[in-house]
């Protein structure tokens, strides 16, 4: 019992060694979706809780996020989420591109796939309410519309 | 004279069957117009689908992607026989991202492909499939 919890404990140790290439924080973004695009001060207020860790370059990092094994899961889900959508360079997106990823965050925020759970259970006050997710679908859905007034 | 006569039932004949096939004909015209116009639900001319394209999505998407199907997420996300119901925004949206998705070999899913391994797309079908969506993004967007 003793060698194990040691052999834990150093392959625990070991790993801290193994680089988790945590995704670059940059705070100003001039293309940020906030800074070009007039959002809602209470649909910007959800959006920067519950969606800019991943989904932006203004990510913050809590202390564990630093602690393999937990930085190689936070480093894989950022990257990913920000390959998937970034709002950090939201003005450089054609308007084709702003019409799939809004009809993107309609869908999986009114289904409820995101934020993720695990996201979701470690920062607390990132959960949405049912009325918070309608109210983030409906704005979605409007922007999306007003993109192709003809 | 029974000559004639018989000739003339023979007209006779011939006349009313070729009012029937007229009336038939004209029937026929009609119920085909109905169809068209049942198939055109109003304000949907912008999705246009090629036969070539409707093969795709019938072999390889339309299982998981329409409004029936037990696939719950592939069914939230997109489903084939109400595309013509959106929105301009919402298709947009939809077609960018099944462009996104064949391209980037997102989908069919590699679970699902796994399991039947006809549903993989082929490199034709993928070029096929992007051409379509985005060469309708672009009439419908025009960009």
């Amino acid at each position: 019992m003793n060698k194990l919890l040691v052999a834990l404990f150093a392959v625990f140790v070991i790993i801290q060694f193994i680089p988790a290439n945590l995704p670059v924080i940059v705070k100003k973004n001039r293309d940020d979706l906030m800074a070009t695009v007039h959002v809602p001060d209470n649909i910007a207020q959800m959006l920067k809780t519950s969606c800019y860790d991943c989904h932006s370059n203004e990510t913050s990092y809590p202390w564990y996020s630093y602690v393999a094994p937990v930085s190689f899961l936070v480093s894989h889900d950022t990257r990913e989420g920000r390959r998937k959508l970034n709002f950090s360079i939201w003005n450089n997106l054609s308007k084709v591109k702003k019409a799939k990823y809004l009809d993107n965050i309609t869908e999986e925020v009114s289904e409820g796939e995101m934020p993720m759970v695990i996201y979701t259970y470690l920062h607390s006050g990132s959960k949405l309410s049912e009325k918070d997710r309608e109210e983030i679908a409906a704005w979605a859905d409007n922007y999306a519309e007003s993109l192709f007034d003809d | 004279m029974q000559n004639n006569d018989k000739n003339f039932k023979t007209m006779k004949k011939i006349i009313l069957l070729s009012a029937m096939l007229f009336t038939a004909a004209i029937f026929i015209s009609i119920s085909a117009t109905e169809d068209i116009v049942n198939n055109t639900i109003p304000g949907n001319e912008k999705y246009v689908v090629p036969e070539k394209v409707q093969a795709i999505i019938e072999n390889k998407c339309f299982d998981c992607h329409n409004s029936n199907s037990k696939n719950m997420k592939g069914k939230m996300k997109l489903k084939f026989d109400k595309m013509a119901e959106l929105k301009t925004h919402k298709l947009i949206g939809k077609l960018d991202n099944i462009s996104e998705a064949v391209t980037e070999g997102d989908m069919p899913p590699k679970k699902a492909i796994k399991k039947y391994p006809d549903l993989k797309l082929t490199a034709e079908e993928i070029k096929t499939l992007s051409a379509w969506s985005n060469g309708l993004i672009s009439k419908i967007a025009g960009e």
